[in-house]
């Protein structure tokens, strides 16, 4: 080993911290190397210097003040009552009649709000834009279309979602069918069934209302309500049928 | 046996059960008491703490530098051990719980004190309460002694916490290194590197301080 690989070692030999073969490697270096053996004569004396940093004398009294306030530390924790001991006085027959009862009108309260919610959930009502009730239909609310060959806008109105669906053409040729004739890839709720749209959005985008349209008549459990759905007819081009 | 009150017998008969297994050998007075404490014995706590309250002070006080804070840190350390003696082994090396608990809590003093801008260690040092006199006597020696005993402080409060740590359990504590690896919650190896440079750093400050001096 060189010089400067001992003088890395030197601050751990001077407190006896090397393993023994590099403590011997070291010795011997140190034996015939000046300069290092100035170096660890320094740390050796730094050690020795450190070691005289020696505690203040503490007094008798410094030593009972702390005992005694650590046996008055432990004396208060252990007065102190456990969380079961302090819940004890409120377990009696008054409190726990009270709080049952109030759970029981808190599940009750619970049972009814989600009983009510699902009836208004089912509950759909579709009218006629004049007002007119027909066949459980609903008036249109929203988007009135304009009077003409029997078309007008239906509304099929959604109180579990909130939300208005408008269809903006339906041609009601027989007031007991329904025909959507430009978006019939919407999510309906038909008369408390819900019908899942059948084509997903993207292919709707795609729907040319010019062109030919195959049609789809669904008739639902309601014997007054029958859905009729149009698509596009299949491609010329690959045969997909959309 | 005979004029042993119930409660020794008690306490016999407890000290047996933990140690059951045990040979003779191995149940020594200090375990005896630390089982007698984990009991609930009060007195027996008491002489646990009397047994290492000079020990846990000056730890406390030669890595904060600060006699009160040394104080509530025993203070704290023992409260500690009392709170976990039950989860203690009193067969294995009591007295390494007891440190590693007094450099944690020390630890934590330090970092509250830094948190909380209180005096910081060096500032204890200008403040002259780091240092107490031994004695009323104030002789030339004395306050020699005091001044030596300051710079050593200010060569300690430079180093880094762990480095403070890990030389003031080996060089001061003289604790193996094994040890102070155990108490540290580190390797050897990565105390022997914090010895060492920490044992660098001292020896540079002295040598400034010996040079700022001048000779004699």
């Amino acid at each position: 080993m060189n010089c400067p690989q001992i003088e890395k070692l030197i601050p751990l030999y001077s407190g006896g911290d090397l393993p023994e073969e590099e403590e011997a490697t070291v010795r011997d270096h140190l034996a015939f190397c000046e300069q290092c053996a100035r170096i660890a004569g320094e740390f050796e004396e730094s050690r020795d210097w450190l070691c005289g940093f020696t505690p203040p004398q503490f007094d008798q009294p410094v030593f009972d003040d702390l005992r005694d306030k650590v046996r008055r530390e432990i004396t208060r924790v252990q007065s102190q009552p456990s969380l079961l001991e302090r819940l004890t006085p409120l377990l009696n027959i008054r409190f726990a009649l009270v709080s049952s009862s109030a759970l029981i009108l808190l599940v009750a309260g619970l049972i009814f709000y989600i009983n009510h919610r699902t009836t208004t959930t089912n509950h759909l009502s579709l009218k006629d834009k004049n007002g007119t009730s027909q066949n459980n239909w609903d008036n249109p609310t929203r988007n009135p279309q304009p009077s003409g060959e029997q078309q007008k806008t239906t509304v099929i109105r959604s109180s579990h979602r909130s939300k208005i669906y408008t269809l903006p053409t339906v041609s009601t040729p027989d007031p007991k069918t329904i025909v959507l004739k430009s978006n019939p890839f919407d999510l309906w709720l038909v008369a408390g069934e819900a019908v899942n749209s059948l084509i997903d959005e993207s292919q709707t985008a795609e729907v040319d209302s010019m062109q030919e349209m195959m049609r789809f008549e669904f008739q639902t459990a309601d014997p007054n309500i029958r859905i009729i759905w149009l698509t596009p007819k299949e491609s010329k081009h690959n045969g997909e049928t959309r | 046996m005979h004029g042993e009150t119930g409660a020794d017998l008690m306490d016999f008969a407890l000290v047996a059960d933990k140690l059951s297994g045990q040979s003779d050998e191995q149940i020594t007075p200090a375990a005896r008491l630390i089982i007698r404490a984990q009991s609930g014995d009060l007195t027996a706590f008491d002489q646990l703490m009397i047994n290492h309250q000079q020990k846990v002070i000056t730890l406390a006080w030669r890595l904060l530098g600060n006699p009160d804070d040394a104080r509530d840190a025993a203070q704290e350390t023992f409260l500690r051990v009392y709170k976990h003696l039950k989860n203690v082994d009193p067969t294995r090396d009591f007295s390494g719980w007891l440190y590693r608990i007094a450099v944690n809590v020390c630890r934590d003093i330090a970092r509250k004190r830094l948190r909380g801008n209180q005096i910081s260690l060096e500032a204890a040092i200008e403040a002259g309460k780091l240092i107490e006199p031994a004695g009323s006597h104030n002789t030339e020696r004395v306050a020699i002694h005091a001044e030596e005993q300051a710079i050593i402080a200010r060569a300690l409060a430079t180093l880094p916490v762990k480095e403070r740590m890990a030389i003031v359990l080996r060089d001061l504590e003289g604790l193996s290194t094994e040890e102070v690896a155990r108490i540290l919650g580190s390797s050897p190896v990565t105390v022997r590197s914090q010895i060492s440079s920490a044992r660098s750093k001292i020896r540079a400050y002295r040598e400034r301080w010996l040079k700022k001096r001048g000779p004699g």
